[in-house]
């Protein structure tokens, strides 16, 4: 299995497990929420830089024939990172930990930026589980070839017996 | 040089959407007219609330309402619970819609 195959695995689990943490701050408290989502967010950029040629590819043919399914997974992309903007600026602005640590005013309590984050948050669960969907064959083949289970033969062979199965 | 750059206009990108987003809740908060502020003179309605701090004064520690430690993960397993819901319902829907079309395909071929 190639080198990126198996770092972008592993950053990916990695950031999905640090998103479930961060995700429940009641369990983790406030502190590790805010201060995990900071790291998250530099974890996601290095997502985007390992996937970037992908994302380079399909924006220039964006609007060409065909690529239905590369759109539709972009577009969810682009939802996806604006809804986690949207959790990063709300957070920042009730932030509790963070901002008061790094020397900055807080803000008056705005409850439209808490009722954003919290919308956000939930929405971000929904648009994660298709994010997931949508790349579900990729992870499962590169876990199987990480785990040395899944030579090029037995994938196939694997793909082969499913499609006979199905008929 | 390469990252850098890609690192730059990740950020440029996110800086844009960022402050788009926060020149519209602005605005519709201005829209809607002036918040409440509270003048400390011992009179004020009892909130729903505590720890409302229309100054911007420093906020108290709440190490109260969202468990300062480590506690049961029942969120994360929550969260975990509806990411898989919406992952199968995505799968059947397209296995779904997939049978449809071929289906479709298999009637058009027998046609003709």
């Amino acid at each position: 299995m190639s080198n990126s195959n198996r770092t972008k695995l592993l950053l990916d689990l990695g950031t999905f497990a640090a998103f479930l943490v961060a995700m429940d701050p009641r369990s983790s408290g406030i502190a590790i929420h805010e201060w995990l989502t900071i790291a998250l967010a530099a974890m996601i950029i290095v997502h985007l830089l390992l996937n970037w040629n992908w994302i380079v590819e399909v924006t220039k043919r964006l609007f060409t024939k065909g690529l239905n399914g590369s759109r539709i997974n972009y577009i969810l992309n682009w939802l996806l990172f604006i809804d986690g903007i949207l959790i990063m600026l709300s957070g920042i602005m009730i932030s509790e930990t963070v901002v008061p640590t790094l020397g900055l005013t807080t803000l008056p309590m705005n409850f439209t930026w808490r009722s954003l984050h919290d919308m956000s948050a939930n929405l971000s669960l929904i648009l994660m589980g298709l994010h997931v969907a949508l790349h579900w064959n990729w992870i499962v083949t590169t876990v199987k070839r990480l785990f040395g289970r899944g030579t090029a033969q037995s994938v196939t062979a694997n793909i082969m017996e499913r499609k006979d199965a199905q008929a | 040089m390469k990252i850098i750059f890609r690192v730059i206009v990740i950020l440029v990108v996110a800086t844009i959407i960022g402050g788009a987003i926060f020149a519209a809740v602005n605005s519709s908060g201005s829209s809607a007219g002036p918040q409440r502020v509270f003048e400390d003179n011992g009179d004020r309605p009892a909130l729903a609330n505590e720890g409302f701090h229309p100054n911007g004064e420093d906020r108290p520690e709440t190490d109260g309402n969202f468990g300062g430690g480590i506690g049961l993960p029942f969120g994360m397993i929550e969260g975990l619970a509806i990411i898989s819901i919406v992952a199968v319902t995505y799968f059947n829907a397209s296995r779904f819609f997939g049978k449809k079309k071929t289906h479709r395909k298999c009637k058009l071929i027998t046609r003709a």
